[in-house]
């Protein structure tokens, strides 16, 4: 069967720009997946998506124009039950027949074709049987792509539904923004199908203000061509995305200067452009003088300007911008968009100017009428806390406590500027502006930006000790109010980002190696709330500590542990996260062992017995050790205790780990040759208590028994 | 160069030409032109509509003694509705660019998905602000709820920030520049700017709003408003009780600016302002019911026909 390429485009108004993208490959996804389904694709059939402002389209090569026909075999009756004692059909079996439409079939005998269908009599596996083999004729590819192209509408993940009227102005449809014109083509010829209200042809529309009435597109292989030179459009949005990318990067040379791309800001332009063209305008240079963290904000988020950095990485007085025009006088497009940002930069450096003229410190007290939440009061109410909890780790980690003290009071004071408030990620950042030319230390300024830190999964940690004090103290603060009102997170559903807070914690504790027991800093943070604002506090407690266990997990497996080695480190119980590394190294040093599995699978098995026992003693005595294997391996315990606890108080935990190698040829033969549970009550409880204290050296370091399966 | 008031003719006349009734602005204090009863009312139930007119927009809190070159107490909008919402309504607004002399293909036009959402009238709609070289110059929305109901046909609303749209067309920074209209006065050329016309308004409405105003006075406006508002209603008088609503939405609004509403008290004040916008919106659809939708009927009969 000859093959050919599909395009099917959907002409719409202006598209989301965010939701372009998910939308496009939605939409050609859909399309591919209902065709595929229907047998209408060839294992060489390659699709591609595209994705402008005002079109979704797809594109896919070796497209059947019919699907094969099928040849099928269908299990009718058990032949004693289709046929009677005088082998003639029975009512059952005519009824069954007749209700398939095939009623024709009882009268040739079986085995002869009648039509595409035959009837035949095999065994089942078990018993004869009456089968129909038969064929389902194939369908054309209208039907198929009619049916994939209304499954493909109805599943768009499309952010918002819009409901509009047809051009009778009673016929109600929803989609994303009102569509215009469907096109559906198989090499040269339309596929008729229909949708919102569209059947389709061969006809679109190109650029909105550069292409003059409407593009006819020859055969679905021209699209992409005919849409670049009659319509003036670049329909794929990777093309387009690469093609901005590459002109800002020739503007800013030409400028001698890096532009700043963030990959957000690239994908939303992609999608407001349909041809592309980079213009280069400017502002005057006394807005420099603003931070330019808020200069580069006010182009990226308000206006989709690309800001550019000179050699020496100083931000520039000139930016570019994507335009949707194409023109030899762009003259008005540029002197207007600079026109637009000078007021946008007015704006700027106008709250910079007023937001000096009042100092961090005079802001504080204003923090009490910002409510945090309404269950756990104010901003100042928080900030109080924080600077408690705070001035605790100080003290636990042996530091100055003055600077910590008052970063975590002047922390929260940019949330009453007027920059911060137009622009709430700078918060911290205008903080540590505001601090410096308030004449704070500069260990206080740059302690109020990175108590935010980190702020996004692989962001930097604070790298001061009172930037990580005031950090630690405002993520314990926040989980254990939140946790402590019942505010915890469920399933996708995390609006105050709990888990990107206990995240933080876990990565400074852990990846600074601060000596700090988690339960206790969680302690110390419930214990600065004032009685009665938080329920169940134990509670909340002991919940959180199994979410900061989840996460802890979570961390250890992306960093490459595997389950067995991250639960028997996790189960072992202890909350200075400091240790946790040193712990698996030792696992993994340990798993090396040749003795290492034995000695597992004895672990577990001391558990278990343990586990089901009475009344067992701290201790043992050597001398009730009768059978030969027990007091080896009382003597074996004996001689590996004392130096193991040594190696464990200095926190050699991969040498400890190591010097239980020692015990695993008494461990086995103890098991080979000794009863634990004897009739003798006194033999019974000293074996116990041999186990019990063996067992306890073995786990010190993490949960050996969890290393056994795989 | 085009003057204020010609900016408005050439719309009107734009607009006009498109099958538009031309309207005069609700003569209430209100803070955009959605809350003209042409809008806001008629975007409700199945009857078909189309109007345009300029709405001067009151927004207390904006307001800025007149020194700000860019913001104001009261500004001007110009408003065109068309239900239904035709197909080719994007090109309408290209062509009304074009009727006040925009060459789009030396000007950069965007739409930029910007959605409307108004909690406190229970409104909320689809569409973009429509860039002209960076700057917003158009509000574009496709009404999806008003009031609380469903738009069906939706209303497809344009609105235009007069005062924006000249500054850039006179190229001008500051609005009290604008040439508002000018002529020729015994052979010498004459200039009237929008400072001359409303710069004193400005100043005299910010010292309202900020300082004259009288919190008490205003608090028990709201109230009676609001009970007016709820009276009309039960009377099955929609239109009137609109009308008190819009006054309690406005005394609100001087209210906010005057800081005599808390954050906590804020969300209060929404709420109420809420309960009664669905509920007039309500009532104006069945009052329109029980007269039998007539503007409908004419269309049908029309099609019939």
């Amino acid at each position: 069967m000859p093959k050919a390429s599909l395009l099917v485009e959907l002409q719409t108004e202006e598209l989301p720009p965010k939701a372009l993208k998910s939308l496009s490959e939605a939409f050609a996804s859909g399309i591919e997946a209902g065709l595929y389904s229907r047998q209408f694709l060839s294992p060489e059939s390659r699709v591609t998506a595209y994705g402008a402002p005002r079109r979704l389209a797809v594109h896919i090569t070796h497209v059947l124009a019919r699907s094969a026909d099928q040849p099928f075999k269908q299990k009718l009756m058990p032949l004693t039950v289709a046929r009677d004692a005088a082998r003639n059909w029975t009512q059952a079996f005519l009824k069954k027949l007749e209700g398939m439409g095939r009623g024709h079939l009882a009268q040739v005998p079986v085995g002869t074709a009648a039509g595409p269908d035959a009837l035949a009599v095999e065994s089942d596996g078990k018993v004869d049987a009456v089968f129909l083999h038969g064929v389902t004729a194939g369908q054309g590819l209208h039907v198929a792509l009619q049916a994939a192209l209304e499954e493909t509408v109805a599943g768009l993940p499309i952010p918002k539904v819009m409901s509009y009227q047809l051009a009778d102005g009673v016929t109600t449809v929803q989609f994303v923004r009102p569509a215009h014109r469907l096109i559906a083509m198989r090499g040269h010829e339309v596929v008729p199908v229909h949708v919102l209200g569209l059947t389709s042809g061969t006809r679109t529309l190109g650029h909105r203000f550069m292409c003059k009435g409407e593009v006819v597109i020859r055969s679905a292989d021209s699209y992409v061509e005919q849409m670049q030179f009659e319509g003036r459009v670049i329909p794929s949005f990777a093309a387009r995305r690469e093609q901005i990318e590459d002109k800002l990067q020739r503007a800013a040379a030409s400028l001698h200067a890096t532009v700043v791309v963030p990959d957000e800001l690239l994908d939303e332009v992609t999608a407001l452009v349909e041809w592309p063209t980079v213009y280069e305008s400017g502002f005057e240079k006394e807005f420099l003088s603003v931070p330019q963290e808020c200069l580069i904000l006010t182009m990226q988020q308000n206006q989709k300007y690309f800001a550019l950095r000179d050699a020496q990485g100083a931000l520039m007085d000139r930016f570019l911008l994507v335009s949707n025009l194409d023109t030899h006088h762009p003259e008005s497009i540029i002197a207007g968009n600079a026109r637009v940002v000078r007021a946008r930069l007015a704006d700027a450096k106008f709250f910079y100017d007023q937001d000096r003229k009042q100092t961090l410190e005079s802001r504080v007290t204003g923090l009490a009428s910002v409510v945090y939440h309404n269950k756990l009061g104010s901003q100042l109410e928080r900030v109080e806390r924080i600077t408690e909890i705070a001035v605790g780790i100080a003290r636990q980690l042996g530091q100055d406590i003055t600077h910590v003290e008052r970063a975590a009071r002047l922390a929260k004071a940019d949330l009453r500027t007027l920059m911060v408030g137009e622009f709430p990620e700078l918060q911290g950042i205008m903080g540590e502006y505001y601090a410096r030319h308030d004449g704070e230390s500069a260990d206080v300024a740059t302690a109020i930006r990175e108590h935010y830190q980190p702020r996004f999964a692989g962001d930097a940690l604070p790298s001061t000790p009172a930037g990580t004090c005031v950090a630690l103290a405002d993520k314990l603060e926040t989980v254990c109010g939140l946790f402590g009102i019942g505010e915890k997170p469920t399933g996708e559903r995390d609006p105050y980002a709990l888990r990107r807070h206990a995240l933080g914690v876990l990565r400074m504790l852990k990846e600074g190696g601060l000596p700090l027991d988690l339960g206790a800093l969680l302690d110390q943070a419930f214990a600065a709330f004032p009685a009665g604002m938080l329920k169940d506090v134990a509670g909340a407690r002991a919940a959180l500590i199994a979410f900061f266990n989840d996460r802890l997990a979570g961390l250890l497996r992306e960093e490459g542990y595997d389950a067995n080695e991250v639960d028997a480190v996790l189960a072992e119980g202890s909350l200075r996260i400091d240790r946790v590394p040193r712990r698996l190294a030792a696992v993994r040093a340990f798993m090396e062992l040749p003795e290492a599995v034995s000695l597992a699978a004895a672990n577990k098995r001391i558990g278990n017995i343990l586990k089901k026992a009475d009344g067992v003693p701290d201790s043992f005595d050597r001398a009730l050790l009768l059978e030969p294997a027990e007091q080896a391996l009382g003597a074996a315990y004996a001689e590996v205790q004392p130096a193991a606890e040594e190696l464990f108080a200095k926190g050699d935990y991969t040498a400890m780990l190591r010097s239980l190698a020692p015990l695993k040829l008494p461990v086995d033969r103890f098991f080979d040759d000794v009863m634990v549970n004897v009739d003798d009550v006194r033999l019974r409880a000293n074996r116990l208590g041999l186990l019990k204290g063996l067992h306890a050296t073995m786990n010190r370091v993490a949960d050996i028994s969890k290393l056994t399966a795989g | 160069m085009i003057t204020f008031q010609e900016a408005i003719l050439r719309l009107q006349t734009y607009w006009n030409q498109q099958g538009c009734a031309l309207l005069q602005p609700i003569d209430l204090e209100v803070g955009a032109g959605t809350s003209h009863t042409a809008t806001f009312l008629r975007a409700i139930g199945p009857e078909p509509w189309r109007a345009a007119y300029v709405q001067p927009s009151r927004r207390p809190k904006d307001a800025r003694y007149g020194e700000n070159p860019n913001r104001l107490h009261q500004h001007h909008q110009y408003q065109v509705v068309l239900k239904p919402s035709p197909l080719d309504i994007l090109d309408l607004y290209v062509g009304s660019l074009h009727a006040l002399g925009i060459d789009t293909k030396k000007n950069d036009i965007r739409f930029v998905e910007d959605n409307w959402e108004n909690p406190t009238l229970g409104c909320w709609g689809l569409g973009w602000e429509v860039w002209m070289n960076g700057m917003e110059i158009t509000q574009f929305t496709y009404f999806q709820q008003v009031g609380g109901l469903e738009c069906k046909p939706i209303t497809g609303e344009i609105t235009y920030g007069l005062e924006r749209l000249t500054m850039y067309l006179q190229n001008v920074d500051n609005i009290f520049d604008l040439v508002y209209t000018r002529w020729k006065d015994r052979g010498v050329e004459r200039v009237l700017t929008y400072g001359d016309v409303f710069h004193q308004n400005e100043v005299e409405q910010s010292a309202y709003n900020f300082e004259a105003s009288d919190a008490g006075v205003l608090l028990g406006q709201f109230s009676l408003f609001e009970s007016e508002a709820k009276r009309l209603m039960d009377a099955q008088l929609a239109l009137p009780a609109y009308e008190m609503v819009l006054k309690c939405s406005h005394t609100f609004n001087l209210l906010d600016a005057r800081g005599a509403i808390s954050v906590t008290e804020r969300a209060g004040y929404i709420g109420r302002i809420r309960n009664l916008a669905r509920a007039v919106a309500q009532s104006y659809y069945e009052s329109r019911e029980r007269l039998g939708f007539p503007m409908v009927v004419d269309v049908q009969k029309q099609e019939a026909a």
